[in-house]
């Protein structure tokens, strides 16, 4: 009981000093630890990498920083406290190619993306698999697209929610083959990857160290990465350029931001400290248990980044159709 | 098959270290399973960083005895207060609870934790022998199967629902009413949240089961004319005599086998356990005391389902890499960032962690036993604290758990709301625990009606032309032609029906 109280009056107390504290100075900072919130639950890829940069943060500031796990609404809920959170450098954003240049397309939110937050640098990237059950009888992504073409709207893949990494990069074979799989949504690659090898639904992209073990047994056949070069994991696999589909080339990130007004000294110390995290062997290996590859990026490339992935998301969104009311 | 591997999975999870953590773990989740709010979930998100330093098995032995732990804490409120800690010990609290009242409370706790331990130790047999073929289960049932298992399942709590069976399925569609708020899986579409973010996920079990059990039964019990206080009976053995343990062997027995079996399908496992369990416990009781007015049967039942079904989770988890509830998703994260990845090859390729997990189970439970025999001593006398100072005391509590969950204060505002409805529908007559059911179970309906008509391009047909999913729909609707022949009507149980204020 006592345990229970202690968390709380923690978690109170640190919001509390969070919200009190007046503007410290930039030459300072930090002078309490640091917030970092996290739009997505705990134990997942997200919030893994961001633990692990928070981790190496607290060691190069000299500050603990301490991850904020603020969930719910796709992620926008965490993005929406932090566009909110005073721009001081003591709350910062670690959010992912979904929260940051999907959701604008598909919800109406109070914020902007590009306006509210500064990028700092971008922290993770991972490819995805497209894998299909092998009753299908497909051996490459030219035969699915030839068996896709002979039946339109017969086939169907899992997505793991509406705007997920997992459905945007079947949207983009869909329009770049000129195919129409549909989506069956699930609520996450793993329920979806199941329903896959049960032979419920027919493929589904997923993050290739979870689908390793299935692809080995011959539970599922793997057809292409997403990526334009090879997935480590996966050297036999061919990239979606190579087996056919020319132009095709997405992975998904993660990426550090700050509330738009957060001092630029602060912006370039946390950038400089992330690079330097994310250079790290033992991160780059704890990364890869993950299936996470260590990328970082300085603030610009990140904005550019964002800008270009806000723009082709858009395109796909509208030209596929998706909606949210 | 390989009881050779079970023992390797003991001698490793009685290594000091492993019974350590085995320790620790059961005690937080005591601990922090004991009052409403801070849940299982949080303490262990917290508690992840800390993990990345232990070893994979020592993670995961320190995580899952926060699990069992926090889901016995949680059906120490459920006895105590009647606040439900989650889906799984709703319904320990109807017996439970009135167990306490009549100043059985230590019975009942004893009962919840003994039913708990003879679960675990056959469900982690069971896993030893069959883990593989079982996971094979998981594998079978689509979109069609979830839906027509947790038709059966709705369908069924009306029917054995004591009060009207209008009411009762009022209850229930009321539940999954109001489980429809939040963002639609499928669209993305924000529906009844009346642009409120903090609602975009919808209501979370806490605030209902707070504000509607807990929040509710203080009013209705200040409300109440007589004596307040919470035991209006002499206390009595804090232990159960020889004749309550022969009683409760056979529903113990009966509740493992359920929880086993339904522990196997991610999702809907734990919480259909404990309604099955208890369902399936009313065709067999009988005697003058009955099921919903504080039979002993009615707690071990459920609690050793719900524990069966919380150990049985653990194989689509491991081998499938599906997670049954968030907790189970935070697992996997442990695992993974120690660079063990769920999936078919999980037994083969560390069959350490694998059986050393499963004997740490059973070890955890008997840790359980221990750990909380003595302290029955201590919640009974807490029930003992004259009710004006334990009311505002659990109102405190109830509140500050349910903006510590979240820190919003709009669910402060809901459980407030949910409290007066609680109330209201005790007046009425109404059973909240069939809305409950809906609440818990609602979202998976709709989920798996929906999936299933996408798969099948809206055509019904899918539910009938696979053999599973017909064979559940047909039970189905026998159970509810049952419910309308008279003499059946008669025979209907009391499953769900609350006992009237003292």
């Amino acid at each position: 009981m006592n345990r229970r109280h202690a968390l709380m009056a923690l978690a109170i107390a640190s919001l509390a000093v969070t919200g009190t504290a007046g503007a410290a100075s930039a030459q300072s900072w930090p002078t309490k630890p640091v917030v970092m919130v996290v739009p997505f639950a705990p134990g997942g890829a997200t919030d893994v990498s961001a633990r692990l940069v928070a981790e190496g943060l607290s060691k190069e500031l000299g500050q603990s920083v301490v991850v904020e796990n603020r969930t719910g609404a796709a992620g926008n809920i965490g993005v929406a406290y932090a566009v909110g959170a005073r721009p001081d450098g003591y709350t910062l954003l670690f959010a992912t190619m979904g929260t940051l240049t999907t959701n604008p397309h598909l919800y109406k939110e109070t914020f902007d993306v590009q306006k509210d937050l500064v990028p700092i640098s971008k922290t993770f990237e991972v490819d995805h698999v497209l894998v299909v059950k092998p009753s299908l009888g497909v051996n490459s992504i030219q035969e699915l697209v030839a068996l896709a073409k002979s039946k339109p709207g017969e086939l169907t893949y899992g997505s793991a929610g509406i705007g997920s990494s997992v459905q945007m990069f079947a949207v983009m074979l869909n329009m770049m083959a000129g195919i129409d799989v549909r989506q069956v949504p699930y609520k996450g690659s793993a329920e979806a990857r199941v329903a896959v090898v049960g032979g419920e639904i027919d493929m589904v992209m997923d993050s290739p160290p979870s689908a390793l073990a299935q692809i080995r047994s011959g539970a599922l056949k793997a057809l292409a990465v997403t990526n334009d070069k090879r997935n480590e994991t996966l050297p036999d696999v061919p990239t979606m350029a190579e087996a056919g589909i020319t132009g095709y080339a997405a992975s998904a990130w993660g990426a550090l931001l700050a509330p738009a007004g957060t001092p630029q000294p602060i912006v370039d110390r946390l950038a400089t400290a992330t690079r330097k995290v994310l250079a790290d062997p033992a991160v780059i290996e704890k990364y890869k248990k993950t299936g996470l590859g260590a990328v970082s990026s300085s603030p610009e490339e990140l904005r550019a980044l964002i800008a270009a992935d806000t723009k082709r998301w858009g395109d796909m969104v509208k030209a596929a159709g998706i909606k949210v009311e | 098959m390989d009881m050779s591997q079970l023992a390797l999975g003991f001698a490793a999870a009685l290594t000091p270290e492993s019974l350590f953590y085995c320790f620790l773990g059961a005690f937080l989740g005591t601990a922090i399973g004991v009052l409403p709010g801070i849940g299982a979930t949080a303490t262990i998100a917290l508690l992840l960083p800390i993990t990345l330093s232990l070893g994979p098995l020592s993670a995961i032995i320190m995580l899952s005895g926060i699990y069992y732990g926090s889901q016995y804490g949680g059906s120490t409120t459920a006895i105590l207060i009647r606040i439900p800690g989650e889906g799984s010990s709703v319904v320990t609290a109807i017996d439970g609870y009135r167990m306490a009242q009549r100043g059985e409370a230590g019975v009942a706790l004893a009962t919840a934790a003994i039913g708990s331990v003879v679960a675990g130790s056959f469900a982690t047999l069971l896993i030893g022998a069959l883990a593989l073929p079982l996971s094979a289960v998981a594998l079978k049932f689509g979109a069609p199967e979830y839906f027509a298992l947790i038709t059966l399942g709705l369908i069924a709590s009306v029917t054995l629902a004591h009060g009207s069976v209008p009411k009762s399925l009022a209850m229930v569609i009321v539940g999954i009413m109001l489980s429809m708020v939040g963002t639609d899986l499928y669209t993305g579409t924000r529906r009844l949240t009346f642009g409120e973010r903090s609602l975009a996920d919808g209501i979370s079990f806490v605030v209902i089961s707070v504000g509607i059990f807990g929040l509710g039964e203080v009013i209705r019990t200040i409300g109440a004319p007589t004596d307040r206080d919470l035991i209006t009976a002499k206390v009595q053995g804090l232990f159960p005599t020889r004749a309550q343990f022969r009683q409760m062997a056979a529903p113990i027995l009966r509740g493992t086998a359920i929880g086993s079996l339904l522990g196997l399908l991610p999702g809907a496992g734990a919480t259909l356990s404990s309604f099955a369990a208890y369902a399936a416990e009313k065709r067999f009781v009988r005697g003058p005391h009955k099921l919903g007015h504080g039979a002993i049967e009615g707690v071990a039942a459920p609690e050793a389902a719900n524990n069966a079904a919380a150990q049985t989770s653990f194989i689509p988890m491991l081998t499938l890499g599906l997670p049954a509830n968030p907790v189970m998703a935070l697992m996997i994260g442990a695992l993974v960032i120690q660079g063990i990845r769920p999936g078919p090859n999980v037994i083969s390729a560390n069959p350490t962690l694998f059986w050393g997990l499963v004997a740490s189970m059973w070890i955890g439970n008997l840790i359980l036993v221990v750990l909380n025999l003595p302290l029955i001593r201590l919640w009974v006398m807490l029930l003992r604290i004259p009710y004006r100072y334990l009311a505002p005391a659990i109102v405190a509590l109830c509140v500050m758990g349910v903006y510590g969950t979240a820190f919003s204060v709009a669910e402060v505002w809901l459980i407030t709301g949910f409290a007066a409805f609680g109330y209201a529908l005790y007046r009425f007559g109404f059973e909240p625990a069939p809305l409950l059911m809906g609440f818990v179970l609602g979202p998976l309906l709709e989920e798996q009606l929906r999936r299933a008509l996408i798969i099948s391009k809206g055509s019904p047909l899918i539910f009938v032309e696979r053999p599973i999913s017909a064979a559940l729909l047909a039970l189905s609707v026998l159970v509810l032609a049952a419910m309308m022949l008279p003499r059946l009507r008669r025979r209907r149980a009391t499953v769900f029906q609350e006992p009237e204020a003292i």
